[in-house]
């Protein structure tokens, strides 16, 4: 399988440490980038917007701009059609688990992301 | 209501014609008030209302008609039957008269005891049935302010629960965010460190970042059994028909429930369904669960089984396992939340667990319970209606 890109958005510098340490123990490769809030992942996604990532891995509480709001926006953007979008939060809160699934998130997992859960997240693509 | 005596007002010069009158009326066991000429009549009617007034037309001074004029002056009385009685013969033209001043009977002396009785008690009854309407009339109006006054009691409950509930959202969403992000630190740097440092730590020092990491892991459960507790009296509680074995399926794979080597999970065929919120009723099952396997001596492999058992449109879903057991004298106090009973030591808890799981069949109409006794396995259930 060739190296997968991922957008994370998150905004809390421990998680992105335990995210990418869970890469490597779950020993997959990958080009990770990291946005630190909503504004940022649309910037980026929009200057990326010819080479989207495979997928984005989206937190909930984010400052500025909610999760959601950047749900939406990914929804509606036709050049992320082929990206997954998967909900990676720490509120195992069922009303927000259902929010994110009819707004089209392909799946939502509660922090920490364990290397298996990882590993099957990323066969999906 | 009881029926009050009705004022009876006879007016007439002569007293020997009073006394008659009076005791001919007396038999009706109402009250009754004598005046002598117009002038005493109009005081009287000042101090009280009557059923009726009985007025000798022939008077010196102020004659009945007369009376009757001012009498029909006052809008309170404009509709008080007055009864004229007359001693000689009226002529139609007086009698006439007498009609336009609002009679409405004429008497002839000598008056005839039954006749008299008669008219009278009708206009009696008349003035009780009007109070009695009357009296209705006011409890009504007094039972719609009385509403009115509950229903704007009602409506600021419901405006400060609405307001509290709104404040437990925000505790949760804070708890469930904000809260949890350091714990995650917390949990995640220690088994880091575990994982990557362990060998540069003496045997102390391992020892101690394992008590970190096992409470910062306690501390988690903590808040997310607490947030499940709080998310109980939020839940949507419009009642489903369930089905427990797919409930049972969805449970089992969500919460990677893992059952322990040589564990045995029995669900019987045939379960019935349940009028239920699939949430709480998932949360429940999941908690008796995981309970039940948790709960067994360390010998013991454990065997958990579960069925339903209907009664008159109630269904009793049964958990029984071969644990440990719970000493009869702990059933009631094993679903208060924050309760641990027996040795606490040797199972982990938050002890929110049962008191979830009292809470939530509560909400959803029904109860729980248990069957169990030290050593010989717990039987616990959740009784909820019976779906259609």
């Amino acid at each position: 399988m060739p190296a997968q890109r991922i957008l994370l958005v998150e905004d809390l510098e421990d998680d992105v440490f335990f995210f990418k340490r869970t890469f490597k123990r779950a020993e997959v490769y990958a080009e990770i980038e990291v946005a630190t809030d909503g504004a940022k992942a649309i910037d980026f996604l929009t200057r990326h917007a010819e080479t989207p990532p495979d997928v984005i891995f989206l937190d909930l509480k984010l400052p500025n701009q909610n999760g959601f709001e950047v749900l939406a926006w990914l929804k509606q953007n036709p050049a992320l059609a082929n990206t997954k979008v998967y909900i990676l939060t720490s509120s195992g809160e069922p009303r927000e688990q259902q929010q994110a699934k009819e707004m089209g998130a392909d799946d939502y997992f509660v922090k920490p992301l364990l290397p298996e859960q990882l590993r099957e997240a990323l066969a999906r693509h | 209501m009881t029926e009050q005596k009705a004022n009876i007002l006879l007016v007439d010069d002569q007293p020997g014609k009073l006394i008659a009158h009076e005791a001919i009326l007396q038999e009706l066991g109402q009250n009754i008030v004598k005046a002598t000429n117009g002038r005493e009549a109009l005081e009287c009617l000042l101090k009280q209302d009557f059923a009726v007034i009985l007025l000798d037309v022939n008077m010196p001074g102020m004659d009945g008609f007369e009376t009757a004029e001012l009498i029909r002056q006052r809008p309170r009385f404009e509709k008080t039957p007055i009864i004229f009685i007359t001693g000689y013969n009226t002529s139609d033209i007086d009698r006439l008269k007498g009609y336009r001043l609002g009679a409405v009977d004429y008497m002839f002396l000598p008056v005839i005891a039954e006749v008299l009785k008669a008219k009278v008690s009708v206009f009696v009854e008349l003035a009780q049935q009007t109070a009695v309407i009357k009296k209705q009339a006011e409890y009504l109006a007094f039972h719609n302010q009385e509403q009115a006054r509950k229903l704007e009691v009602i409506q600021q409950l419901n405006e400060e629960l609405r307001e509290a509930n709104e404040q437990l959202e925000t505790f949760s969403y804070s708890v469930s965010h904000d809260l949890r992000a350091p714990l995650r630190s917390l949990q995640g740097f220690s088994e880091v460190l575990l994982e990557d440092y362990a060998q540069n730590l003496d045997e102390d020092g391992r020892l101690y970042l394992d008590r970190i990491k096992a409470a910062s892991i306690q501390m988690e459960q903590l808040t997310r059994d607490l947030l499940q507790y709080c998310r109980i009296a939020r839940e949507d509680m419009t009642p489903q028909a369930v089905a427990i074995d797919a409930l049972l399926k969805d449970v089992m794979s969500m919460n990677n429930f893992i059952l322990p080597p040589g564990g045995q999970l029995i669900v019987r065929e045939g379960l019935s369904r349940v009028l239920a919120n699939p949430t709480l009723l998932g949360q429940c099952l999941s908690n008796l669960l995981n309970n039940a396997f948790k709960f067994v001596a360390p010998e013991v492999v454990p065997h958990v089984e579960i069925w339903t058992e209907r009664t008159n449109g109630r269904v009793r879903i049964l958990v029984q396992d071969n644990g440990i057991g719970i000493d009869p004298a702990h059933h009631q106090k094993v679903f208060g939340i924050f309760e641990r009973v027996g040795n606490v030591k040797q199972h982990e808890g938050t002890g929110i667990g049962l008191a979830i799981v009292a809470r939530a069949a509560q909400r959803m109409g029904g109860h729980c319970g248990v069957d169990s006794r030290l050593g010989a396995g717990s039987r616990f259930w959740i009784e909820l209606p019976a779906a259609p």
